[in-house]
């Protein structure tokens, strides 16, 4: 069964003026069906404005459908009695951990959910340590949030979801606010979720190199899914991401140009050493 | 015309248990109608280092002048230095507070003391200056996209007539495309109204193309000052404070020890289509 499923689901924010008139209506999501297997590593993207935070939010049933339905583990978010399930199910990491983080101390902060799904404390205590392993934030479990780095910070929120023990992650641009070492950590640390645990991933990013290794990706546009494709179709295609206000990696993008100046350059080239590789090859 | 930094350190909480020296002796020059990058991996002291610029933080040691003026120590007044040195702060567009962009533009050049007038045709080409066009004036700022708040923010600065313009991060959370178009903006305010800009960003590839001079910070001192090419070549160095050149740059540097004739002064796509290119005679 699929762990993410969703059927030709459509969500409109409505703007009503002071009197509940309505004002106007935007259609965030656009009958997107898509489905999820459990284990798979997704990446999302799209620029900003494309609906894919909406798409999130729909996933772990903090937005409900206006038409069509999502269905997380086999369960419609729109039935009121799953909600904790879901929530159980697929846990979820937003952009800044500033708004995430409340305890004082990270292991309370990562125990916060674990202790309100009514886990027995000893329970609570054998998961925090385990999530805080799982993304090397172990050492720093007697530390306050307040002091450590943005990518720290964001691997607590990660602790503190996992903690919960879900069976999916839904990760709307979590790294948006870090610099590059605090990306790299972060990344790496989903991907080790991901390979080790085997939980499903779902990344929503507009940073391009974070999503060479994913096992598919979808790039939305005004609420459609535009593409579908691993990394490596997906990159193949330059110009079209550059229309829908994406950009792909530098090395990617000066392989297709030589490629359409006549060198025999495979698609979608997305490291240096692929590039270097290909090119010593047409020497 | 210029800011010269002399000798100037900062510490945090000076004197207690908690103290953080966040500079250390830093000595530099910007000189007008530069347009310079500052970059430096989270806590590196570039943030604290452009609040210096328009006395927001006086330095612990050390003067900072401005046009030969030393900004804590003589007859320029702060009001008069925030309206030369114009800053732009990390997420500006979580200051706009206006009813509608029109008024949160006129904001800052109605604190100067201008008239109404001048207020209105400062803001209308400050607006005009970031691509915001008419129909937007009178919206509540609230209900235009990322992009085109931050836009909206930075007009409002922009309509201070800074001499020096500084932005603290300017391209956090856009997509690629708002970047390079903010990215553009700025450039070609620079070159209209000839002013200085200091672009503040931990990503080379965003400032590669654009700055003149790259100053890069690390742990609180300058560790490199020079045009972008001079300072990529310290490539390796780089990311062991945490940063990295344009990838371009990489690769190609890669391909010369593969021995390519490839130059490796190159920081952008097309220029290294070109050399590679040239490697191929194509």
């Amino acid at each position: 069964m699929e762990i993410v499923k969703t059927e030709k689901l459509t969500f409109e924010y409505i703007r009503r003026d002071e009197n509940d008139n309505v004002e106007g209506i935007t259609t965030a999501v656009d009958n997107v069906s898509l489905s999820v297997k459990p284990g798979e590593f997704i990446a999302i993207l799209g620029h900003n404005g494309s609906g894919k935070s909406t798409l999130a939010k729909t996933i772990n049933a903090i937005l409900h459908p206006t038409e069509g339905t999502v269905w997380v583990d086999g369960m419609d978010t729109m039935d009121e009695s799953n909600l904790w399930n879901i929530r159980n199910t697929a846990g979820m990491v937003f952009q800044n951990p500033d708004n995430q983080i409340i305890g004082q101390v990270v292991e309370e902060d990562v125990g916060f959910g674990p202790e309100n799904m009514g886990v027995p404390s000893e329970e609570i205590w054998k998961r925090v340590e385990e999530s805080l392993k799982m993304v090397g934030m172990y050492d720093y479990r007697k530390a306050s949030p307040n002091r450590l780095s943005g990518g720290q910070k964001q691997r607590v929120s990660i602790a503190g979801v996992l903690a919960m023990r879900p069976k999916c992650i839904v990760l709307d641009e979590p790294t948006a606010m870090l610099d590059p070492i605090g990306r790299r950590e972060v990344i790496n640390a989903v991907h080790e979720l991901n390979i080790k645990e085997g939980i499903t991933v779902i990344l929503i990013t507009h940073y391009m190199d974070e999503i060479v290794n994913a096992d598919r990706v979808f790039v939305m546009d005004s609420g459609h899914i535009e593409m579908e494709g691993t990394p490596r179709e997906i990159f193949s295609r330059v110009d079209e991401l550059k229309e829908l206000r994406l950009s792909v990696p530098q090395v990617t993008e000066v392989a297709y140009e030589l490629r359409k100046k006549g060198l025999s350059l495979p698609f979608g080239i997305l490291t240096i050493d692929e590039l270097v590789e290909s090119l010593n090859k047409c020497r | 015309m210029s800011i010269i930094v002399n000798h100037v350190s900062y510490s945090y909480n000076p004197g207690t248990s908690m103290e953080t020296k966040a500079l250390k002796d830093i000595n530099l020059v910007i000189n007008d109608g530069e347009f310079i990058g500052l970059i430096g991996h989270t806590g590196s002291g570039k943030s604290t280092l452009v609040q210096h610029l328009n006395g927001l933080v006086k330095p612990t040691e050390g003067e900072i002048y401005y046009n030969g003026q030393d900004i804590f120590n003589s007859d320029l007044t702060r009001k008069e230095l925030r309206s030369k040195v114009g800053l732009v702060f990390q997420y500006p567009e979580h200051q706009l507070f206006e009813a509608d962009v029109f008024s949160d533009v006129c904001f800052g050049p109605k604190n100067l003391g201008l008239s109404s007038k001048e207020t209105e045709l400062r803001a209308y080409a400050a607006l005009k200056a970031v691509g915001i066009e008419d129909e937007y004036f009178y919206q509540s700022p609230f209900d235009l996209s990322g992009g085109q708040k931050r836009r909206v923010a930075i007009a409002g600065v922009l309509a201070m007539e800074p001499e020096v313009l500084v932005l603290d991060e300017p391209t956090a959370g856009l997509d690629p495309k708002g970047r390079d178009e903010i990215l553009e903006m700025l450039s070609d305010i620079q070159k209209e109204k000839n002013c200085t800009i200091v672009l503040v960003s931990h990503s080379m590839e965003d400032v590669a193309d654009y700055a003149d001079r790259i100053i890069v910070m690390n742990k609180g001192e300058v560790a490199y000052n020079d045009t972008p090419s001079e300072v990529f070549k310290h490539y390796k160095e780089l990311e062991k404070i945490g940063l990295s050149a344009p990838e371009v740059t990489r690769a190609l540097y890669q391909l010369r020890k593969e021995g390519f004739d490839v130059n490796t002064d190159i920081i952008n796509v097309q220029e290294a289509v070109e050399t590679i290119g040239k490697c191929f005679g194509i």
